[in-house]
C-alpha cells in the first residue's frame, strides 16, 4: 500500500488530491469517495520519483530610493521597518520559540491529509471547515502523543500500529479494518453449528410450519 | 499569527451522555475532546463541604480510571492514543498551542517540567533537530489541555477574544483546587511569569502545593480568598486575575482582590457557575445579575460566553479593570 504511494510523483499526488478536494466541494453527501481515489491512483504507479522543490518564499519588494530629497540636506534617510526585519526564524517568545516549519514532502502530505480528514473519518464525523488559505502553518512541530500513567492498553498504539507520519497511520488503519472483518468472519463461521445457531434453526423451522 | 482560526480548537466528537442521576454523574459517554483521555470528568463523588471555598473532593479525581464512561464508541481507529503523530501549531493566544492529527484538534501547553504529566494527561513529545551538524538533539513537550476538566480551557475553546495571560504575565488564580489547570497557566506564563495560585480547602491545597514543588513560577496559598490581608505580602500587583470560586459571593471575593492586587486596565475572567449562586433562578438571570455586581466593583465586562458543552449552566466572563481597554505590556 505505502509503496504504491512512494511510487507515484508529487506533482501526481497534487493533482489528484485537488481534483478530489474540488470533487468534495462540489457534492459533501458523496464524502466517502476514497476508494475511487485508491482506483485512480492504481495505475499511475510505475512512474519515476519526481520530488518537487518547495516553491522559494516570494522575493520582497525593493524600497523606492529616496535620493532626490537627500542631496542638499544632511537628514538621515528613513528606513522602512519590513527591510530590517527578514523572515522570523521562529514563533517568537509568545509561542516559546517555536521553530519555522519544516516543509519535508513527508509533512506536506500529512498536512494534506489533515485538511481532507473528513474523508479519511468515512462520514462519520464533523470537522470545521479549515478556511485558511495556506494549508502550510507558518510555524509547526511534528510530535508524538505519549500516555498518561493512568492510561490502560486501549489508548496505546502497539509497536506495529506506530508509524512516522500520519499518512502512513491512516493507511494502516485500513490494513486493520481487513483484520477485523477477518475476525468477524471466523467468529461466524465458529458459531455455525452452536447453541444458538440451533436454535435459530428451530425456530426458522418452526414458523415455517 | 499562524493560526487563524477563530480560536475554536476544533471539531468535537460525538453527542453528549445522559447526566446521570443527582450525584452529579457526569460520566456519560461524552464524545469529545480528550481524545481517548478519561472521558471528561469522573463527576464529583465528594460532599461540597461547608468551607467556605470548599470544593469538596479535589478536581477530576472521581470516575473509574481507564475508560470513564467512553466506552465502545470507540471503534478500531484510535483517537488521541498513544505513539500517534501529530502537528503541534500556535494557536491564536499567546502562550497556547494546537495539536492536529486523528480524531480531533488538542489544546497543549508547553511543558515546563519535561518528562511529567500532572495530573495523568497525555504528553506530546518534538523531537528538534539541532541547528549545528552533529549536534545534539533538543525536545520539546507539550501537554494536552482537557477542556472538560478545565474551564479556562473550554473557555478557549468557546472562542474567548483573549485571555489576557501570556508568557511573562502575573497572574491571581482564585479556586486553584488540585492544581490541574493551574498547571497549564503556569506553563502559559512561562519561566518569566508567575502563577499566585489561591485555594481555601487543605485537601486540594496539598496536591497544589505538591504540583507547585516542580513548577517554580506557582505559589501556592492555601488561605481564604475571602481575606486577602492575610496573604498580601506575597503577592506583587497583578495582570490578570483568574476566578473559579464557584461561590454565592464571588463577585465580592473577585472585587476585594482585585482592589488590592488587579493594576488598573487589568484584565479578568471569572467562571460562573449558575446553581452556586442562585439555584432557583434561570442561569441567564444570575449572569446578568454577577455581571452588574461586578460593574459596581469597576470591572467593565467585555464579553461572556457558555461553557456548553463542557460545562453546564456556566458562564465565562472577561473584564478589564477600572478602565476600557486592557493594558498589555
Amino acid at each position: 500500500m505505502a509503496a504504491s504511494v512512494i511510487g507515484l510523483s508529487d506533482a501526481e499526488i497534487d493533482k489528484l488530491l485537488g481534483e478530489a478536494e474540488s470533487r468534495l466541494a462540489t457534492d459533501s453527501s458523496n464524502a466517502v469517495a476514497a476508494p475511487q481515489t485508491e482506483a485512480a491512483v492504481a495505475p499511475a504507479a510505475q512512474t519515476p520519483i519526481v520530488v518537487a522543490a518547495p516553491s522559494a518564499a516570494p522575493a520582497r519588494v525593493a524600497k523606492p530610493k529616496l535620493e532626490n530629497k537627500s542631496k542638499k540636506l544632511s537628514v538621515r534617510v528613513p528606513q522602512s521597518k519590513e527591510k530590517t526585519k527578514g523572515p522570523k526564524n521562529d514563533a517568537g517568545a509568545d509561542w516559546f520559540n517555536m521553530p519555522r516549519t519544516n516543509l519535508t514532502p513527508q509533512l506536506k502530505r500529512d498536512l494534506q491529509i489533515l485538511r481532507m480528514r473528513e474523508v479519511v473519518a468515512m462520514g462519520k464525523q464533523y470537522f470545521k471547515k479549515d478556511s485558511r488559505k495556506d494549508f502550510v502553518p507558518e510555524f509547526s512541530q511534528v510530535g508524538t502523543i505519549i500516555a498518561g500513567a493512568t492510561d490502560g492498553r486501549d489508548s496505546r498504539l502497539t509497536r506495529k500500529e506506530r508509524k512516522r507520519t500520519i499518512v502512513e497511520e491512516v493507511l494502516g488503519a485500513e490494513v486493520g479494518d481487513k483484520y477485523k472483518n477477518k475476525y468477524h468472519g471466523i467468529q461466524e463461521k465458529k458459531q455455525s453449528g452452536g447453541k444458538n445457531f440451533y436454535k435459530r434453526l428451530v425456530n426458522g423451522r418452526r414458523k415455517r410450519k | 499569527m499562524g493560526f487563524e482560526r477563530g480560536g475554536r480548537g476544533g471539531a468535537r466528537g460525538g453527542g453528549r451522555g445522559g447526566f446521570g442521576g443527582d450525584r452529579g454523574g457526569r460520566g456519560g459517554g461524552r464524545g469529545g475532546f480528550g481524545g481517548g483521555d478519561r472521558g471528561g470528568r469522573g463527576g464529583f463523588g465528594g460532599g461540597r463541604g461547608g468551607a467556605p471555598r470548599g470544593r469538596g473532593a479535589p478536581r477530576g479525581r472521581g470516575g473509574p480510571p481507564g475508560r470513564g464512561g467512553r466506552g465502545g464508541a470507540r471503534g478500531g481507529a484510535k483517537g488521541g492514543a498513544a505513539g500517534k503523530k501529530v502537528i503541534v501549531e500556535p494557536h491564536r493566544h499567546k502562550g497556547v498551542f494546537v495539536a492536529r492529527g486523528g480524531k480531533e484538534d488538542l489544546l497543549a501547553t508547553v511543558n515546563l517540567v519535561p518528562g511529567e504529566s500532572v495530573y495523568g494527561e497525555k504528553r506530546i513529545s518534538v523531537e528538534n533537530a539541532s541547528k549545528e551538524e552533529g549536534g545534539a538533539s533538543t525536545k520539546t513537550e507539550y501537554r494536552i489541555w482537557n477542556p472538560f476538566r478545565s474551564k479556562l480551557a473550554a473557555g478557549i475553546l468557546g472562542g474567548l477574544e483573549t485571555i489576557y495571560m501570556k508568557p511573562g504575565s502575573k497572574v491571581l488564580y482564585l479556586g486553584a483546587a488540585s492544581g490541574t489547570s493551574v498547571s497549564h497557566v503556569a506553563d502559559i506564563v512561562g519561566p518569566t511569569g508567575s502563577v499566585y495560585a489561591v485555594e481555601f480547602s487543605h485537601r486540594s491545597g496539598r496536591d497544589l502545593i505538591n504540583m507547585a514543588t516542580r513548577r517554580t513560577n506557582v505559589i501556592p496559598i492555601v488561605e481564604d480568598a475571602r481575606k486577602p490581608m492575610a496573604y498580601r505580602m506575597l503577592l506583587p500587583m497583578v495582570d490578570v486575575i483568574f476566578a473559579d470560586v464557584a461561590q454565592p459571593d464571588q463577585a465580592r471575593i473577585v472585587g476585594i482582590n482585585a482592589k488590592l492586587f488587579l493594576k488598573q486596565g487589568g484584565g479578568l475572567l471569572i467562571s460562573i457557575k449558575a446553581s452556586c449562586i442562585d439555584s432557583t433562578a434561570p442561569p441567564e438571570q444570575v449572569f446578568a445579575s454577577e455581571v452588574q455586581k461586578l460593574r459596581e466593583d469597576k470591572f467593565i465586562p467585555k464579553e461572556q460566553l457558555t461553557l456548553e458543552p463542557y460545562e453546564r449552566d456556566h458562564a465565562m466572563v472577561s473584564c478589564v479593570y477600572q478602565q476600557k481597554e486592557f493594558v498589555d505590556n
